[in-house]
């Protein structure tokens, strides 16, 4: 049994947060549960945590003093924390880019000013994709080699890995764990929200996205929510080792070639071709497959074209469980869960059917070209 | 933005009932009833590509331009789309007055 510690966990409520929170009361540890607007801790699962397990504790990290009142704060900086294990962010993409600011770099700058004011060991919470968009190997050492970084979100990270680096240099001390695109369970394939990675597959599994700009030698890195807890966990347990280093939470490597192949054994499924990005036009899309393309996928498309791989040393050195090690399983695993929930496989009803049960299409309807016709969208494939 | 004063147009409860008729039938939650102050996601449980299949719906059967991502972002209940179809439908309808004049003119 380890020592009782007590131990500070913002964004409890969120999916990574929620399994860190879950591991460390379940070890014994004396958790408070920094949340936002949820009032109960999740797990994954979809069970909530025993009420009387954890100390939820309304707050805002956007807030100086985590928005929390005067006497909670200092509470909690002077009573002495043994360890704050920082989850809090916001990791949709899309949004405006103060969002990001407030949250991610705001946010954890809050959480430094508390780390540095109790004296508590900070674990923070990145993403391995800090290193932008560099191709090849990524090493956990690394942080600002003058990269691109794609989009808000990142360079919002990229930010608050910075605030963290700087306090460690002013005595901070601080571990930090970079997991890559969270998804569901290792064994289970089981996850609470579907988000980024989970609506690409959907739209192209569902052909509403039938051609995607990028290569298919890119790689994306899943990584097992359940296995990115399980590291915060053991950095938390063993801080002692893992202070002032970086750990790689990511899993299993896929490259869009993987994709598509494990996306074709399942009969139902559209499967997208990737053209050279030179050779794809938005603007010829059908109206239809375009909206789709201009509100989501271009969100998405700067990691269709990365060749990126992430070395995992010092997690590998220090932690005892070790990541899938088949990518294309795990994401089989990953894809029949979804279709065991109905969130991949079934897709309701679209706009056409629906107005023509309204009896809505007609004189009035704005003619949309290539709607319906198969070969009407594999405009931008000839290039392939 | 086209002014809402004035007397309503005379299309503007046939509007109203076709857009109730559209968002209630592409609802994932189907069984809601509706009013103006009815919530896309947090009452109708829409998500963020159920609603641009919804767009897409509004576009089609009401035969608008391309809805702006800019103005459907800001529209959270049934009534903000009533109100956003309205308008929508009136510059659709000046835009064709507009060309039919500059078709006439230039005979």
């Amino acid at each position: 049994m380890t020592e009782r510690l007590r131990i500070l966990v913002t964004g409890a409520a969120g999916l990574v947060g929620a399994e860190a929170t879950a591991r460390l009361v379940a070890a014994g540890h004396q958790v408070t549960a920094l949340v936002h607007n949820q009032t109960a801790v999740i797990r994954n699962d979809g069970t909530p945590l025993e009420p009387d397990a954890v100390t939820c504790l309304p707050g805002d990290v956007t807030k100086p003093r985590l928005g929390l009142p005067e006497a909670a704060y200092q509470a909690l900086a002077a009573d002495g924390l043994d360890r704050i294990v920082h989850c809090a962010a916001i990791t949709d993409f899309g949004l405006p880019d103060e969002v990001y600011q407030a949250v991610n770099v705001d946010g954890t700058a809050h959480v430094l000013e508390l780390a540095r004011a109790g004296g508590a060991p900070l674990v923070h919470v990145g993403t391995a994709y800090v290193c932008g968009e560099r191709d090849g190997l990524i090493r956990e050492s690394e942080l600002d080699e003058g990269q691109r970084l794609a989009n808000a979100y990142e360079d919002s990270k990229f930010r608050a890995e910075a605030l963290v680096h700087k306090a460690q240099a002013d005595g901070v001390r601080a571990a930090i764990i970079r997991p890559s695109i969270v998804v569901g369970d290792e064994r289970t394939g089981v996850v609470r929200d579907y988000k980024n990675i989970y609506v690409v597959l959907k739209l192209a599994t569902e052909g509403k996205v039938r051609s995607i700009p990028g290569q298919y030698e890119a790689r994306l890195d899943l990584v097992p929510v359940d296995y990115v807890a399980d590291i915060i966990t053991e950095v938390t347990h063993r801080f002692e080792e893992a202070a002032g280093r970086t750990f790689h939470a990511v899993g299993a490597p896929l490259t869009l070639r993987d994709f598509s192949d494990v996306m074709a054994e399942y009969p139902p499924f559209h499967v997208p071709r990737f053209v050279p990005p030179t050779s794809f036009d938005a603007q010829r899309l059908p109206r239809r497959e375009r909206a789709y393309y201009e509100r989501v996928m271009t969100l998405y498309e700067s990691y269709f074209r990365r060749r990126t791989r992430f070395d995992d040393s010092h997690t590998a050195d220090l932690a005892t469980r070790r990541p899938p090690v088949d990518g294309q399983d795990f994401l089989r695993t990953l894809i029949d869960h979804c279709l065991e929930t109905g969130y991949l496989g079934a897709p309701p009803v679209d706009a056409t059917e629906v107005l023509a049960r309204l009896n809505m299409t007609g004189p009035g309807a704005t003619p949309t070209a290539n709607r319906t016709s198969p070969t009407g969208s594999d405009v931008n494939g000839a290039g392939r | 933005m086209t002014s809402s004063t004035g007397t309503s147009s005379p299309n503007e409860d046939e509007t109203r009932s076709k857009v109730y008729a559209v968002v209630g039938a592409m609802a994932p939650a189907g069984d809601a009833t509706l009013a103006d102050d009815t919530r896309l996601i947090a009452d109708l449980a829409y998500d963020s590509l159920r609603l641009i299949e919804l767009t897409l719906a509004l576009e089609e059967g009401f035969g608008l331009g391309e809805l702006a991502q800019e103005r459907t972002a800001t529209v959270t209940t049934l009534g903000d789309i009533v109100r956003l179809v309205t308008e929508a439908r009136r510059e659709t309808e000046a835009q064709r007055e507009t060309e039919a004049r500059q078709a006439g003119a230039g005979r």
